[in-house]
């Protein structure tokens, strides 16, 4: 039944996802057609209503809301305008600095928002117009906007990783998030990389040196901003509040931060708001979707049918965890992060924690793996509003991001294969 | 939820070796009952190598054995229908058959089973083992049939004490401003309460880290999670003070249940009860060798008396004998002790 | 008759966001008095993590409702903005109506089903019944249809169902349109 179901699952799937059906909706009614196999209809109906409601019913998914609402508050021009200010400061002295600047820049936007939609978006739209005053090719831009955005995935807090700890049955997310910091730099700095070469060739100009007094000024200014990065993540390695509490912290000090810096006014708050409360909403409802996919999965045995498929390829873990990174990277060409990460999670995971690979260290290199996909077309939220920002159409942009998905994937193969780039951390505080 | 996440404490599982021999005295008696055939589904959310596993996995086999293969029971480890909540709501309609849950759990869906999760009514193991045996609570598994489920039998899940990250309890008195994470539930929050710690409820899979960055000082279970939780690694006291003994019962839904022959309800009975034998030495060995293991770990052992603690509870006994249903219970226990 | 739809999905829209802000102003504030009461007081608060739970559940289904309106959950759009013209909306009509079936069978019908049987059960802590919580299922299922159903009207009409600013596309919060 297992083999018959998981084509039913799949089949289903894919063809509501593909004429246009909400994914959550898709993951759904496919997962209720699979259980048909196996239960009565009003059983099915009971069940797959609690599991919609089960999935959210957990107390690390506060997480979501409070790093969407943080992130949400903290999108405004005057955050990103003196992280910028910062990510020159740091990079400013490369050739092509204004490319490292945005890379930097979405490094540090990235860890506090957590988001590679809003770290783009804000990021890109202080970025652009700067660059189109220095002569930068636009497309050359854009890209490097795009494929540096979701660093702030891994770098923590990351409402991502908190899902994947969630999916993947409690992996500790302190340990997720410390493991996700190397992965993250890297990310960012194989971007740099390319952007390096190609500002060599083009003969970008580099930023003219700041005076001391003017580098002092830059950090005082990004410090509050900054400091929400050591409250949150320093409250939680000193134990005064769980990572889920730390959350609700950052939501409290942004807007606080926010409101002194007058970046924010009250009457901002209703619209941040209802775009936290929808983007939880579109988040968590297929976070309840994919609870009734993994029930219909168990119910039928699907996971123990596929695991049983790949090792029957080969039982070698490096050949396993190389089919899984390409069968994600092929999905991630069309599907977004979160829903990516809640559907694959049960399937691969168990898969390979019995090749003996870390539950802290897959989270880390599926998150990876995925973060490039939302950069790649048909469909990549980053790929599109690094584009929008960027005021440069989508075929432009293929060309320079071809060499950067080049690199981040040579990147991907060594976070997936040198282990302790993701665990060194998390090791470090005793965290694992 | 999507994975085991909120489970229980109970989902700390155990090592053992025992495995499944438990059915080698009825080897060779095949006389069975020519019984309807009948397939059959059992949720919990223990790992596989959990004794309580065992204990359903080995009713499972007798079941099969003594209806001639009739009778089928597939059993869902992991949580993968759902936590302990869930699947009983499950079983309440018939979805699921049968499950395993924490008559901590149980206290939600009928107020008897509060009884179980008290503090110190029971004076030791074989006061528990007589009790649990008792007629009261015969007549408690046939109680919920109106609820939707029954109970046929129950499993040892140990005596459950303070462990912390380096003080002892030896008196209620060290508990005093120390934050413990205890299990959701109105029980044991007046338990600690009354005991003079502060309760914190907190999902399991956050006690690792809570002991070691401090947010909490301590926790409580059976020596098990010290090593399959890997709690001992952060928290190197346990401190027996063995406040309370709640079992894990089996439930079946009551529309399975009457939808049987007596012959097939016959079967069921017998196997559960026979399971329970047998899983309580599985559970002992278990216990040992957690102790062993969290000895390696570095963990020290200590044994209060427990007079104090007990005197500290008994508001909470007070409290909850205004149920008619727990009062009745309680004597039944008290009668025995 | 569409403006009155217009105005009544506008209300509809009002009301769902006062509730799931205000549910959500709790959500903060219930996480940090957690925190102060544990650290600053000593005596941890006891009914916050159940509570705050639920009202997650809650806020969630109300933020997913709200979406189905604007039209705002996440799809593969591939096919759909090639369809141009009445076949777009007709593709358009058949996913609105697929959208309603999975809602009324699982939301409306297996939701009714679970409050209806978990009444009598109490959660552990605030020991209210379950079936309260799980009631979101029910309403907000009923809520979606609403605005499928009236999205769908939209949409036979010629109007363009109006897809929200994304949510991440923001410059200066003064950009904003409040
Ligand atoms: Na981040
Ligand atoms: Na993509």
């Amino acid at each position: 039944m297992a083999l018959q179901a998981s084509l039913l699952l799949f089949v289903t799937f894919f063809i509501f996802l593909a004429i246009g059906v909400p994914i959550s909706i898709s993951i759904g009614i496919a997962s209720v057609a699979t259980v048909f196999l196996a239960l009565p209809t009003d059983i099915i109906m009971f069940t797959a209503a609690q599991k919609m409601v089960g999935g959210i019913n957990s107390f690390a998914l506060l997480a979501v809301i409070f790093f969407i609402l943080s992130g949400s508050i903290m999108n405004n021009g005057g955050i990103a305008l003196r992280l910028v200010n910062l990510a020159k400061l740091l990079a400013g002295r490369l050739p092509g600095s204004l490319a490292h600047t945005n890379v930097v820049g979405n490094m540090l936007f990235g860890s506090i928002s957590g988001s590679a939609v809003a770290s783009a978006a804000a990021i890109g739209s202080v970025m652009a117009p700067l660059q189109k005053k220095e002569g930068y090719n636009k497309a050359y831009s854009a890209a490097v906007n795009i494929a540096s955005s979701p660093a702030g995935l891994l770098i923590p807090p990351s409402g991502v990783l908190i899902i994947y700890s969630l999916v993947s049955g409690g992996t500790s997310i302190s340990a997720l998030f410390m493991a996700g910091y190397l992965p993250g730099i890297m990310m960012g700095l194989a971007v740099m990389i390319v952007a390096y070469i190609i500002a060599k060739k083009e003969k970008y100009p580099v930023s003219p040196k700041p005076t001391f007094k003017e580098g002092v000024q830059v950090v005082l200014q990004a410090l509050p901003s900054l400091m929400l990065i050591f409250i949150v993540i320093g409250g939680i390695v000193a134990g005064v509040f769980t990572a889920t509490e730390g959350a609700a912290v950052a939501v409290l000090y942004s807007l606080v931060l926010s409101l002194v810096y007058k970046s924010l006014t009250w009457r901002h708050i209703p619209i941040i708001m209802k775009e936290s409360i929808v983007m939880t909403g579109i988040v968590l409802f297929l976070v309840g979707a994919s609870s009734i996919m993994s029930w219909a999965m168990a119910v039928t045995g699907i996971p123990a049918a596929i695991s049983q498929l790949i090792l029957s390829v080969s039982d070698e873990k490096v050949i396993v965890l190389l089919i899984m990174m390409v069968v994600l990277l092929i999905i991630g060409t069309f599907m977004d992060l979160t829903p990516a990460v809640l559907i694959f999670t049960p399937i691969f995971l168990p898969i390979a924690t019995q090749m003996g690979v870390d539950p802290v260290h897959f989270g880390i290199m599926m998150v990876f793996n995925l973060a490039i996909g939302i950069m790649t077309p048909p469909v990549g939220s980053a790929l599109f509003i690094g584009c929008s920002v960027g005021d440069v159409p989508i075929e432009d942009v293929i060309r320079p991001l071809l060499k950067m998905f080049v690199v981040l994937i040579i990147t991907l193969l060594f976070i997936v294969y040198i282990p302790e780039i993701s665990l060194f951390i998390p090791k470090l505080f005793g965290l694992m | 939820a999507c994975g085991n996440d909120n489970v229980n404490d109970e989902n700390e599982s155990a090592n053992t070796d025992g495995g499944n021999n438990a059915t080698e005295e009825n080897n060779g008696n095949n006389n069975t009952a020519n019984v309807e055939s009948e397939s059959f589904r059992l949720g919990h959310n223990l790992a596989e190598d959990h004794p309580v596993h065992l204990g359903l996995a080995n009713f499972a086999e007798i079941v099969e054995e003594e209806s001639g293969g009739a009778m089928t029971i597939e059993i869902f480890p992991n949580a993968v229908l759902g936590d302990e909540r869930e699947v009983l709501e499950q079983v309440q309609v018939g979805g699921v058959d049968m499950t395993k849950v924490s008559a901590g759990a149980l206290e939600n869906f009928s107020s008897a089973y509060s009884a179980f999760s008290l503090p110190y009514v029971f004076a030791d193991e074989d006061h528990f083992f007589e009790s649990m045996a008792s007629e009261a609570v015969q007549d408690l598994y046939m109680d919920t049939e109106d609820e939707g489920f029954i109970g046929l039998t129950w499993y040892d899940s140990g005596a459950r004490s303070f462990y912390t990250r380096d003080t002892p309890i030896m008196h209620p008195d060290d508990l005093q401003g120390l934050r413990i994470r205890v299990m959701d539930s109105q029980t044991q929050i007046d338990m600690l309460e009354a005991m003079g710690g502060a309760p914190t409820p907190m999902p399991y899979g956050e006690i690792y880290t809570a002991l070691q960055q401090g947010v909490v000082d301590g926790a409580e279970s059976n020596p098990t999670a010290l090593t399959t939780g890997q709690h001992g690694e952060v928290a190197k006291a346990f401190s027996f003070d063995e406040h309370t003994r709640i079992p894990d019962m089996l439930v079946m839904s009551s529309s399975t249940w009457n939808g049987l022959s007596a012959d097939q309800q016959d079967i069921l009975s017998d196997a559960a009860a026979r399971s329970t034998e047998y899983q309580i030495e599985v559970w002992a060995e278990a216990i040992d060798e957690a102790m062993e293991e969290a000895e390696e770990m570095g963990v020290e052992f200590y044994y209060p008396e427990q007079d104090a603690f007990l005197e500290a509870v008994q508001p909470v006994h007070e409290k909850y004998r205004e149920d008619e249903k727990i009062a009745t219970l309680l004597d039944a226990f008290e009668a025995l002790r | 008759m569409v403006r009155a739809l217009a105005r009544f999905k506008s209300t509809l829209n009002y009301m769902v966001m006062i509730i799931a802000s205000i549910l959500t102003t709790i959500l903060v504030f219930g996480a940090i008095w957690q925190v102060f009461s544990r650290y600053v007081l000593g005596a941890p608060s006891t009914f916050t993590e159940e509570l705050l739970r639920f009202l997650l559940i809650w806020v969630a289904f109300l933020g997913a409702t709200y979406a189905f309106g604007s039209n705002q959950h996440l799809a593969i759009v591939f096919l759909k903005n090639k369809l141009t013209g009445k076949k777009g909306v007709s593709l358009q009509i058949v996913i609105d109506v697929i959208v309603i079936i999975f809602i009324f069978t699982i939301l409306v019908r297996g939701g009714y089903a679970i409050v209806d049987s978990t009444m009598g059960q109490l959660s552990p802590i605030l020991r209210w019944p379950m079936g309260v919580i799980y009631a979101i299922l029910p309403i907000s299922g009923v809520l979606m249809i609403f605005y499928q159903l009236i999205n769908i009207m939209e949409r036979s009409k010629g109007y363009k169902v109006e897809e929200n600013e994304d949510i991440a596309v923001l410059g200066s919060p003064d950009d904003r349109e409040v």
